[in-house]
């Protein structure tokens, strides 16, 4: 003989959800709350799923269950109803917001994305969750974690801005800016954005942690990127500021060229035969760039300008006063 | 026997809604999926997914819930090798016979698309693997999931996002983190910032990590006996070897900065504008008076990395104390070595 067990609560309640957006998908209009009873049915004893008959109470019902829908992403959308000559809110799903667009994702790279997410985690996004839209988690993740990258709000809605060309709107040291977004990238422990600032007519990079209160999104397809648009390249402090461009000449010494092309983003220009190196720098923050030459205290030399290096050298000697 | 509330991790309605809009429209694409098979890529305990099915998404459907209007979950039976197809209730078949391990999902064409990816699920999608590919042109499993993702995602280009972990040859993070996994032991020739002098050695890679924008190994480094954590850009050469090592029991939290006890501490005045090194280094205490100036102390591994820092914040910090071989002319004797090379 088989025992139905009465169903667990959270069973109930997957049941009401998931008649709720079958119902919602299918709507031809927007459907309001009474309609919704119906559509979705009557819970007319416990453990069954359903919408209480009475309406303040499948009011109730029902927005605690957009709650759940809102958490996972659900995109309902309200609009005006009208039921029995009233007008009232409505709602339903419409499938081309609902859904992914096909991708036709193969086991192994589903794999490699698995093994990705595993290695690169983002703060306050669960990897696997992403994984199952796209046909569930495959193959092993890595059991060592290489990397977690910090997330704050407004990254979702930067990121959906690029992708979807719409201007943004922030307050930045203390100034609104209208931003249209080019690349948003995390780059030494970071996140920057990178586009065209309305306010200043050329090209910005902001620091995104910096950014105050909420971006505002403009319309979808509200710029063109240009063609010509800058590469992100690496964050270089000494290249962020508006003095005046200057042409350093550096030398640094054999054992540190390499880790200094990797610092400095470049290759350097000349090799001696002792193995050090010179490397032309252009620096429009001379504060950052002595920073950077600090970090190879005696195994770096400012060559030229004079200018530069003298002021280097007033540094030190207030230090050794 | 084992009652409801002693199960372990029950799934909440989130999680088995989570689950099931993206189970569902996977499994119909399929044309049926084993049971196993779906309990582990959608991390659905099969006992539970074998309830949900038969005895919550059966019941899913459109008003007025007629039988032609509600969703089928059809046993797919491999041990008759004729079709005979059936809505079963799964759980009952379960105690008449063999269990039911396959399944199909039919008349649920409303579910039969995953749901879309938020925008910040796409963003960690594409950004741990652009993080871990410096050459999106490659042919990988992971570059072709990335291009499949990026034009589904209507990206225009490379350039959308980027996620750059730290300055390393791609080539030594994919070793050192095949080091780890498979407990191999790897030479490497690796320049001391600490001592100022190169060094070779044989290390145990445990972890592999990114921080503030640097990759970092942590290693039992044989040559000095002991944990370390190694810049990965100031390794100069780097070898894996066949040599196995017995992994840690547990690795802790990483981080490039390990203060020892025995690393001596030092005392700094900084000036307001030198905040900043609140967020970058090791600091133990601090605490701001009321001119504005704050006072920390800090734990010093590497004397070299002090000096520059000292140098870098020039009349903004004060050395107020010191402990061990540490000397209060510190900055003073750093700034006339860098001097010397300007005579």
């Amino acid at each position: 003989m088989i025992i139905h067990s009465k169903l667990k609560p959270e069973q109930v309640r997957l049941e009401r959800l998931l008649r709720l957006i079958a119902a919602l998908i299918n709507a031809p209009r927007f459907l309001s709350i009474e309609e919704l009873q119906t559509k979705v049915g009557l819970a007319k004893g416990q453990g069954e799923a359903g919408y209480p008959s009475d309406l303040t109470a499948a009011r109730r019902a029902f927005h605690r269950d957009m709650n759940e829908l809102t958490a996972l992403g659900v995109p309902v959308i309200r609009g005006r109803a009208k039921v029995s000559e009233k007008d009232t809110w409505g709602y339903r799903i419409r499938k081309q917001d609902y859904s992914l667009p096909e991708m036709d994702i193969a086991s192994d790279e589903l794999a490699a994305l698995h093994r990705a997410t595993t290695a690169v985690r983002f703060h306050g996004i669960s990897g696997a969750e992403a994984l199952w839209k796209l046909g569930g988690q495959v193959g092993e993740g890595t059991d060592t974690e290489l990397a977690a990258v910090p997330m704050y709000p407004c990254l979702a809605d930067l990121f959906r801005a690029i992708t979807e060309q719409r201007t943004v709107s922030f307050d930045y040291s203390g100034q609104p800016r209208s931003v249209e977004p080019w690349t948003l990238a995390f780059d030494q422990g970071h996140w920057y954005l990178m586009g065209f600032d309305h306010t200043r007519q050329d090209k910005r990079t902001f620091r995104v942690d910096r950014m105050v209160g909420q971006v505002e999104l403009g319309r979808p397809n509200g710029f063109k990127q240009p063609a010509d648009a800058p590469r992100w390249v690496s964050i270089q402090p000494w290249r962020l500021g508006n003095q005046p461009e200057i042409t350093a000449q550096l030398w640094v010494d054999a054992e540190q060229v390499s880790l200094a092309s990797r610092r400095l983003g470049q290759e350097p220009e000349i090799i001696k035969d002792d193995g050090s190196a010179v490397f032309t720098v252009q620096v429009n923050n001379v504060n950052a760039f002595r920073s950077v030459v600090l970090e190879f205290l005696e195994q770096a030399e400012i060559l030229k300008p004079l200018k530069l290096r003298t002021d280097f050298v007033r540094w030190l000697e207030k230090i050794n006063k | 026997m084992v009652g409801e509330d002693q199960q372990m991790s029950r799934l909440s309605a989130r999680d088995r809604l989570g689950r099931m809009l993206e189970l569902v429209p996977w499994v119909m694409s399929q044309g049926g999926a084993e049971i196993d098979e779906i309990a582990r890529r959608f991390d659905y305990p099969s006992d539970e997914l074998r309830e949900d099915l038969s005895r919550v998404l059966f019941m899913v459907g459109l008003y007025p819930f007629t039988p032609d209007q509600l969703i089928n979950v059809i046993e797919l039976d491999t041990s008759d090798d004729n079709d005979k197809t059936q809505n079963v209730d799964i759980q009952s078949a379960n105690h008449q016979k063999a269990k039911v391990d396959r399944i199909a999902i039919s008349n649920a064409e409303y579910f039969s698309r995953p749901l879309r990816l938020t925008p910040a699920q796409a963003l960690s999608l594409i950004g741990a693997a652009k993080a871990l590919l410096t050459d999106t042109h490659s042919d990988s499993p992971l570059t072709r999931g990335l291009d499949k993702l990026a034009s589904g995602l209507k990206m225009s280009g490379d350039e959308d996002l980027k996620v750059n972990l730290g300055d390393a040859p791609q080539e030594w993070i994919q070793t050192l983190l095949r080091a780890v996994q498979n407990h191999l032991k790897v030479q490497i020739r690796y320049f001391s910032y600490g001592r100022g002098q190169i060094t070779d050695r044989i290390i145990q890679p445990h972890r592999v990590f990114s921080e503030t924008g640097n990759l970092y190994v942590r290693a039992h480094c044989e040559w000095a006996d002991g944990i370390r954590v190694f810049l990965i850009d100031r390794i100069k050469k780097l070898h894996i070897t066949t040599e196995r090592f017995d992994p840690p029991d547990q690795t802790n939290p990483p981080s490039a900065f390990q203060p020892r006890d025995e690393d001596p501490r030092v005392v700094l005045e900084l000036a307001p504008e030198a905040a900043w090194v609140l967020e970058k280094y090791p600091v133990e205490h601090y605490e701001q008076h009321s001119d504005g100036n704050i006072q920390l102390t800090m734990p010093v591994s590497e004397v070299r990395r002090l000096e520059v820092l000292l140098l870098q914040l020039g009349t903004h910090a004060v050395l107020q104390s010191v402990e061990g071989a540490l000397r209060m002319d510190l900055p003073k004797k750093a700034a006339q070595r860098v001097l010397r090379k300007y005579l």
